[in-house]
């Protein structure tokens, strides 16, 4: 299998809510007991002992379960976020994190747009915890993620996220009145590596004010990142050249007075407000 | 009930230890710091302190029965073997070394539990005859203070609700309750030993010292004396 | 005496902080904050840094007006704005080291660059603006110091380093606000702006020349001493102008963005909008414009109190508050993390009164001052208070007694979680549901049987009826609850409805079914049904064990132990079980557990020697069973202290 920018796609009509995923995720990432801390909500939603989960949501047509995780963004927030690179966007499509360099600023946790990464407050060396793309079992073992093996319905599929695409726009073109017409994750924040198609219109996320725009989240940020190197600049010469004018101004004046000249300012102050 | 024993056995032990091991640093500093000011003071007056003198009078103070037999002998047994007891038996009593263990992950060696019962006895018997004496003697009466008799008693409540709940026959009231009152008048005991006089734990080595430069070499101090005594002009 | 009090109580606080911080050493961060996965930055990100660093902008907004626009009036309180800032950047590399999840490695930034983070451009700014501040401030200890020809190198450079520490703030003020455009799905529309850099960049002039004015307000008073209100006033309007000016970018751009329809909708959010914009801009302005408010000491404390409140709000807002509604998020601060908070904002407070003290940080409170705060007046020698307040170190003696006492009282305030660590919490049970259902009846086999889809004929007698699902196993996994049958069995055993209606709970609650069924709730020593479940794979393998799906699911109609797991089974033991019992499979384990902990004790007794007669031998304890004899040697080996729970005959 080759490795490159890798992805799943989520068929939501097929999912029977069987958790099968998460369980396998549970034992292949050696996942600690889920206990009742304090700070979960819902013992049922991501946390740091569960990287994938499944949420029932009540639509029209009936029941549905939804597959969260880790959306793996093409422009990940969380990697631009990273205050020490610990979060990398791999060749392979997957979204990694390095706990070695880890410091725990939870800056990732606050920019990521889905509200994924999951923090072990548990733990005297916190870490942070989400799902990996089964990175190590993809590229090194050659396997598929454990979530994707376990589907027994094939609600869960993984493959090159071209054709991943090409394969959800066949089957939304297949069966036009049972999908919604649209894969979400083909463009949302500048695309992720999960992608979904369902038969009713999927909330993702948990925000009021649903993700929708296609602006990545790096871009808002760097937009005026990218500026600062000018603006030290900036303001180190403009600083510099009003200190050097108010400086050479006071000394003349000062040379003017001791000279005998006329002092027209009087004030010998400079231009205070 | 059980919340509070759980109370004051768990934060509240913590608290106490904790307030004990700063208060005891903060002592050791501060008369560290003032003992460095005062001899840096007598120094400058042009005396010095009599180190031998003072070391000899540590021991002496040290000892538990005086030369000449004391003048209060009752006073100097009942006195030993109050101290045994109260250094002994809190630290080396098996059931508080197990509830360290637990705790802390720390222990050491224990007390036979029958000699801990002799000596918790001892104990009680002793404090309570330092206080008849203390009571007794219209000498001791005049220079007490109220917290010479509280401490005495303070100290007494762990010693008596801790044998009751060794021996559950014994004890009339509900042992929940002992319990509870055994482990917070501990913790107080713990609390206050940095604050009032119990801090001789700590100080004992260098009490002396402080009443020697305090008393023999204050400056001025045989000018302040003949003062008081009317010799002002006397060659002392 | 009022200078005593206030130093008292930062002693106090700071007291409170120290105990906090090295529990959170102890312990990890996650046991003494509130925080969430929901909610990662709270207290000790939005006040302890994002609002912090605009506070001590007062060192880079005065640097500025003095040594660059050479403006000399505010020149008296230029030394004490750069202690200002270097105290709270300080405090906000403590908070930040604290906050963060692995303290120690605080410093990676420097080691791992990271060019596209905003995170990493602020922590390299705030380190060498730190640094900045420090060369500033060395200026009063050269001086102090009388190192007269380092103190001249130092001023030669100075203003090189002033500009580069204005060219610093500039960037990490500005940064702070770039920080959370990553954050449009979180924040608030009328907090998330574009402009947030400039906005932030902005306030943090505007509320450094009002720090400032606080601060030295305050410091005066302390040290009753007149305050110097020429360049107080001359503060005051530059930062009215300021936050005026803010204000128009404000409320401009959210009525360009069309958010202006959010102004007056009924919500707490719009509310918490109006009371930090009424204090951070609104009432300093209207205040300020006057002449009159300028010029009052009493005024300025006030309006400069409410604009550090205010655009400290606006800070909280942006670094999370105003993120709690689109999160739904809750969050509030825990003791532990105000204590914290305050406990190292009173250290730097002491740190500052200490430099006010010793070095020449205000031209107007000098050694005389100082000694005449101080002074306590006579000491009665008979009262308690000699014990405290007598010479020497009678600041040291009393304030170390009150910080003792702050460790003390905060260690017995703070919640078991943080003092011992964090520990979960017991699973919660579901409310009980009630479902419409069929009851199918086979009066020949003596069954019951409920089915939840309606099937039309199996050749039963059906009957619709209405029964409770309650969360059995405390995960959410409804199971039957048949009050008939309960009825029934408990008549069995002789037992009436007293054994779950009217007992001695409060409000007359029945007992709940953990009362009986104790081995689904608790994961005890002997069988912890939570494992099991999950090593079966979920809910999908209930028949593995529960091999009749129409009986209730009880002990006796359960698969035993014993079936999976043989080794349970003693073959050799000494237990006799009881007339007409089955050779016990659960008293092997709790026999192991009894042997275990008596055995341990006697076999140390014996091995040290113990003169009791007959400790190590059986006959020690089972005194009246004459068959049991042998010593403690044979106990052991009979009663290895775990069995090995072999599954030689796995899943059946």
């Amino acid at each position: 299998m080759t490795i490159n920018h890798m992805a799943i796609l989520n068929d939501v009509t097929k999912c029977t809510g069987c958790e099968q995923c998460v369980s396998a995720c549970r034992d292949y990432n050696a996942l600690p007991k889920e206990q009742n801390w304090r700070w979960l909500k819902d013992p049922h939603e991501l946390s740091s002992a569960r990287w994938t989960t499944i949420r029932e949501e009540k639509t029209a047509r009936g029941r549905r379960f939804v597959r969260r995780q880790c959306r793996h963004c093409l422009e990940p927030a969380c990697v631009e976020a990273c205050i020490v690179g610990a979060l990398k966007k791999s060749p392979s499509g997957a979204v990694t994190y390095d706990p070695e360099l880890c410091i725990g600023c939870r800056y990732c946790m606050v920019a990521c747009p889905w509200e994924i990464p999951k923090y072990s407050w548990e733990d005297r060396i916190p870490l942070i915890q989400k799902c990996s793309l089964c990175h190590d079992r993809v590229t090194a073992e050659g396997k598929v993620p454990a979530c994707v093996e376990a589907c027994p319905h094939g609600a869960t599929v993984f493959g090159e996220r071209t054709e991943l695409l090409a394969e959800a726009h066949r089957r939304l073109a297949a069966e036009p009145e049972r999908y919604v017409q649209k894969v979400w994750g083909e463009h949302e924040v500048g695309g992720t590596s999960v992608l979904y198609i369902a038969d009713f219109d999927l909330a993702l996320d948990d925000f009021a004010t649903h993700v929708d725009d296609t602006t990545p989240v790096p871009n808002r940020t760097f937009r005026v990142l990218r500026h600062m190197p000018s603006v030290f600049v900036g303001m180190s010469a403009v600083m510099g050249g009003t200190y050097w004018i108010i400086e050479r101004r006071q000394r003349l004046q000062k040379e003017g007075a001791s000279t005998g000249a006329k002092d027209e300012d009087g004030t010998g102050g400079g231009s205070e407000a | 009930m059980e919340h509070w024993l759980h109370f004051a056995r768990g934060p509240m032990f913590v608290a106490a230890l904790a307030v004990l091991g700063l208060g005891m640093a903060r002592l050791v500093l501060l008369n560290g710091a003032s003992l460095a000011v005062m001899l840096h003071r007598t120094r400058s007056h042009g005396r010095t302190v009599a180190w031998k003198r003072v070391l000899h009078n540590t021991f002496l103070a040290l000892r538990p029965f005086p030369a000449s037999g004391g003048a209060r002998p009752w006073y100097s047994l009942l006195s030993l073997v109050f101290h045994l007891g109260l250094l002994l038996t809190p630290l080396f009593l098996a059931a508080h070394i197990v509830l360290l263990e637990r705790g802390f992950g720390v222990g050491w060696w224990a007390l036979d539990p029958v000699v801990a019962d002799w000596l918790t006895l001892g104990t009680i018997v002793s404090a309570l005859g330092l206080l008849f004496l203390r009571v007794g003697s219209p000498l001791s009466r005049a220079i007490s203070r109220p917290q010479d008799y509280f401490l005495l008693l303070l100290i007494l409540t762990p010693f008596v609700t801790g044998y009751l709940a060794m021996h559950p026959l014994l004890n009339p009231w509900d042992y929940d309750a002992t319990m509870l009152v055994h482990v917070l008048s501990g913790n107080l005991i713990l609390g206050l030993l940095p604050f009032t006089k119990l801090s001789h734990v700590a100080l004992l080595p260098v009490a002396q010292v402080f009443g020697e430069i305090g008393w023999h070499l204050r400056p001025k101090a045989g000018e302040f004396v003949a003062q008081v005594l009317g010799k002002e002009n006397q060659p002392i | 005496m009022r200078l005593l009090t206030v130093k008292s109580i930062l002693w106090f606080f700071a007291g409170f902080g120290f105990v906090v911080i090295l529990l959170r050493m102890l312990h990890g961060v996650g046991s003494v904050v509130a925080l969430n996965d929901l909610l990662p930055w709270g207290l000790w990100k939005g006040g302890g840094v994002v609002a912090l660093v605009p506070i001590g902008g007062a060192g880079f907004t005065l640097a500025a007006f003095v040594y660059v626009f050479h403006w000399r009036r505010y020149e008296p309180l230029a030394r004490a704005a750069v202690l200002l800032g270097l105290m709270c950047y300080s405090s906000v590399a403590i908070g930040l080291t604290f906050d963060i999840g692995i303290w120690w490695r605080i410093v990676f930034p420097v080691f791992f660059w990271q060019f596209h983070s905003t995170l990493f451009e602020i922590a390299w700014c705030i380190m060498l603006y730190l640094g900045v501040l420090a060369f500033e401030f060395s200026h009063a200890i050269l001086e102090r110091l009388r190192w007269t020809t380092i103190l001249h190198l130092v001023e030669k450079v100075s203003i090189v380093f002033i500009i580069l520490g204005i060219a610093l703030s500039t960037l990490h003020q500005s940064s702070l606000g770039t920080l959370f455009l990553a954050t449009p799905y979180r924040l608030h529309p009328l907090w998330y702006s574009p402009l947030l850099p400039l906005l932030f960049f902005i306030t943090a002039i505007g509320l450094g020349c009002l720090t400032i004015t606080w601060v030295t307000l305050v410091t005066h008073w302390l040290y009753g001493v007149k305050q110097p209100l020429a360049p107080l006033t001359g503060l005051a309007r530059i930062a009215s102008i300021v936050l005026g000016a803010y204000l128009v970018l404000r409320l401009g751009d959210l009525l360009v963005a069309g958010k202006a329809g959010y102004f007056f909708t009924p919500d707490w959010n719009v509310l918490n909008f109006w009371v930090e914009l009424l204090l951070s801009a609104i009432l300093p302005i209207v205040f300020l414009s006057r002449r009159s408010y300028r010029e009052s000491p009493t005024a300025l404390f006030w309006i400069a109190t409410a604009a550090i409140v205010g655009m400290s709000l606006n800070r909280v807002n942006v670094a999370g508050l105003a993120t709690l509604s689109a999160t739904q998020a809750t969050y509030i601060p825990s003791w532990a993390e105000w204590f914290v908070t305050l406990g190292i904002l009173s250290a730097a407070g002491l740190v500052y009164l200490l430099c006010v003290e010793h070095l020449r940080v205000f031209p107007t409170i000098g050694g005389a001052q100082v000694e005449g705060a101080h002074d306590l007046g006579t000491i009665d020698p008979a009262g308690w208070h000699t014990t405290f307040f007598r010479a020497p170190f009678a600041g040291a003696r009393f304030f170390s007694a009150v910080f003792v006492a702050a460790v003390g009282l905060v260690l017995v305030l703070l919640p078991d979680s943080a003092v011992f660590g964090a520990r979960p919490e017991p699973t919660p049970t579901r409310g009980p549901r009630s479902v419409e259902l069929q009851r199918l009846e086979d009066a020949s086999a003596d069954l019951v049987q409920y089915v939840f889809p309606i099937e039309p004929d199996r050749g039963l007698e059906t009957q619709r009826t209405r029964a409770l699902l309650l969360d059995a196993d405390a995960n959410g996994r409804y199971v039957l609850f048949e009050h008939e049958r309960h009825g029934d069995r408990l008549e069995e055993q002789g037992r009436t409805c007293a054994a779950c209606h009217h007992q001695s709970l409060p409000f007359a609650q029945a007992s709940s079914c953990r009362t009986c069924h104790r081995d689904m709730y608790q994961p005890t020593q002997i069988f912890d049904h939570g494992a099991h479940e999950r090593s079966y794979g979920g809910n999908a393998d209930c028949p593995t064990c529960h091999t009749d799906p129409t009986l209730p699911k009880t002990k006796a109609t359960t698969v035993q132990c014993k079936e999976c797991h043989p080794a349970m089974v003693e073959t050799e033991t000494l237990v006799r079980t009881g007339a007409g019992q089955e050779q016990s499979t659960l008293a092997s384990g709790y026999k192991d557990a009894m042997h275990g902990l008596c055995v341990t004790c006697h076999q140390r007794e014996v091995e040290r020697g113990s003169k009791r007669p007959g400790f190590g031998e059986c006959s020690a304890c089972h005194r009246d069973v004459p068959t049991i004899t042998g010593t403690l040697q044979r106990l052991r080996e009979v009663a290895p202290r775990s069995t090995p729970m072999q599954s030689e005959g796995g899943r059946p």
